[in-house]
């Protein structure tokens, strides 16, 4: 007998018994389908017939077709038929999903491990966490408390409000990827091709002037098995791949509802006071671009004077610092722009703000510093408008990104 | 004992003894079918359970049409699918020492033999990419001809092909042999 015949009779002869367990549970349940068998049918099957509906492959192709052209923005010219399909089936499966835990590296090849537990309802991040051993912390983000834990040194960071902890907004990454290549006047494209990690994938290739990504997805189950980041200049991308999803597995108890451990040292918030009401200034009836003058105008005012208080008020994130720690940060920082010849700001211009989902903070406002011999810098500053006790206010966060030389 | 086409008109009558009778008949072949796609004991019983129940459920939207046998063997292929989806059960999962494998052999020299190789079968079929683990079970378990298993996995009958031909020789690789050895004793 050939080797081959030999396998395809070992297979035909492969055999398992049912142990008695399964026929009890079998037995039951079948009974109480039977009793409780749905008159009319659930809103998901309702979608199945529609699917059925649809059932010859040329219209589940076209039907797909149009629908990633108008979610995703594509070019038909872009579209293969059996990719796009699996495509349209990815972006409904993320839709689905419980959790994902992810495991992944940065742009220094650390790796580290994600948990993320999507909102069904919105999409977003309801749950992330962030664990990196090599650096020995952990980060646990939920949309009204966060924390920063270092195992080692027993240290506990409580943070009001959710932590950017996740560039991914995992249930939407599709479109997310797909609009940003489009949106940097890039290219997007379905493909396929075979990875050492993964075998044979169905790749989504987005370039865009400011990064490029690779998303692989399985062609048998739809999920998406990983993104690379081929490149990105956008500050706050700190994740270069993910390189292994796993889906709806339990997000560990001691994550989901983390306490801090009783002997731990609890340290003051940092981050997430962008959200003190005591912090920042009324801008009510000001236009964004009005407000954010006022505020960055302020801050340089407040460097050039040295009024630490004045800056607090402005920038939270100052806060958990003392006024030794304070001035040595400010001190740092302007020594970066001017080689500590002169303290302070002298001339600034202040640009447009504008929104990047790269940066949920708040909008950023790019601002042109000058120095006492003419260089000039560029700094993009964060800026969050709040409603406090039914007022417009605004906080500045942090700087965007680096400080970058202009050249003359 | 009634034919296949009566219990299934009892069955979509709302008799569900009649379902459960068709359950008993195919229950070992429908979990051997599963076993070699996940070699899980849990996930196996899993999908077997979940295709009897969902019946149970839709039983009014029951299409029963030619073999009855292969069409379950379908059903539970896809219920398999999707618990890998969900569960992200990878290749290689370890065999369950609990699995009650035993073969259709006679003797009990025989029986211990093949049970062996079973699990070995279970653990390189584990080793190959679900696509080609599907194709090799249905074609050789299942007894569906390609031009079947292409429309079950929705592909074209080419990566069918493809996919068998590297199954095979994959496992081949992988049983190093073995199989060859003891079955030629």
């Amino acid at each position: 007998m050939k080797p081959i015949d030999k396998i395809a009779r070992a297979i035909s002869q492969f055999e398992v018994q049912a142990p008695p367990r399964l026929d009890e549970r079998v037995r039951e349940h079948v009974r109480e389908a039977f009793a409780n068998s749905i008159p009319a049918p659930a809103a998901h099957v309702r979608t199945r017939r529609w699917r059925l509906l649809v059932s010859s492959r040329i219209a589940q192709l076209a039907a797909a077709v149009i629908m990633v052209t108008l979610l995703l923005g594509l070019h038909l010219w872009n579209l293969l038929g059996a990719e796009v399909y699996a495509v349209e089936q990815t972006v409904e499966a993320l839709r689905k999903i419980e959790t994902a835990h992810a495991f992944c590296t940065d742009w220094q090849g650390r790796k580290s491990e994600i948990w993320i537990q999507p909102n069904p309802a919105t999409g977003a991040n309801d749950f992330i966490c962030v664990t990196e051993t090599e650096r020995d912390y952990a980060v646990i983000s939920t949309p009204h408390v966060s924390y920063y834990y270092y195992p080692g040194r027993n240290v506990v960071r409580i943070v009001r409000g959710q932590l950017i902890t996740s560039d991914l907004d995992l249930a939407r990454t599709i479109e997310s990827l797909t609009q940003e290549g489009n949106r940097q006047g890039g290219s997007v494209e379905i493909g396929r091709k075979v990875t050492d990690r993964h075998g044979e994938v169905i790749t989504i290739h987005c370039a865009g002037t400011a990064s490029e990504f690779e998303a692989w997805i399985d062609p048998r189950t739809k999920l998406l098995l990983g993104i690379e980041c081929v490149r990105s200049s956008n500050p706050g991308q700190f994740i270069k791949s993910w390189d292994e999803i796993r889906y709806d597995e339990p997000v560990p108890e001691r994550l989901l509802h983390f306490q801090c451990p009783d002997d731990a040292e609890i340290q003051p918030e940092g981050w997430g006071n962008v959200d003190d009401p005591n912090c920042g200034i009324d801008v009510t009836g000001l236009s964004d671009e009005q407000a954010c003058r006022e505020i960055i105008s302020r801050l340089f005012d407040a460097i050039n004077a040295a009024n630490l208080g004045q800056m607090r008020q402005l920038v939270p994130i100052t806060n958990q610092w003392n006024d030794e720690q304070l001035v040595a940060a400010v001190r740092e920082s302007v020594k970066k722009l001017w080689d500590d010849q002169m303290p302070g700001v002298p001339a600034y211009e202040i640009g447009v703000p504008s929104q990047d989902k790269a940066c949920p903070l708040g909008v950023l406002v790019p601002c042109t510093l000058t120095d006492h011999n003419g260089r000039q810098f560029k700094v993009t500053l964060i800026v969050r408008f709040r409603q406090t006790d039914g007022r417009r206010t605004c906080v500045i966060v942090s700087t965007w990104g680096k400080t970058t030389p202009l050249s003359r | 004992m009634p034919s296949e086409r009566a219990l299934v008109r009892k069955f979509k009558r709302g008799d569900p003894e009649a379902l459960l009778a068709i359950y008993q008949r195919y229950r070992d072949y429908l979990l051997s079918v599963a076993m070699a796609l996940v070699c899980d004991t849990g996930r196996t019983e899993d999908a077997v359970h979940d295709v009897f129940v969902s019946l149970g459920q839709k039983r009014r939207e029951f299409r029963f049409r030619g073999n009855l046998k292969a069409c379950l063997s379908v059903s539970v292929v896809n219920r398999t699918r999707d618990i890998l989806r969900r569960q992200s059960v990878r290749a290689a999962a370890p065999l369950d020492p609990d699995a009650q494998v035993v073969s259709e052999s006679s003797g009990p020299e025989q029986i211990a033999m093949l049970n062996e190789q079973c699990r070995r079968l279970a653990t390189a079929l584990g080793q190959l990419p679900e696509a080609q683990r599907e194709v090799l079970v249905l074609r050789h378990k299942c007894g569906l001809p390609l031009r079947e298993i292409a429309k079950v996995q929705q592909t074209g009958i080419s990566t069918v092909h493809a996919r068998y031909r590297y199954g095979l020789n994959t496992l081949r690789a992988l049983m190093n042999g073995e199989l060859d050895d003891e079955t030629d004793r």
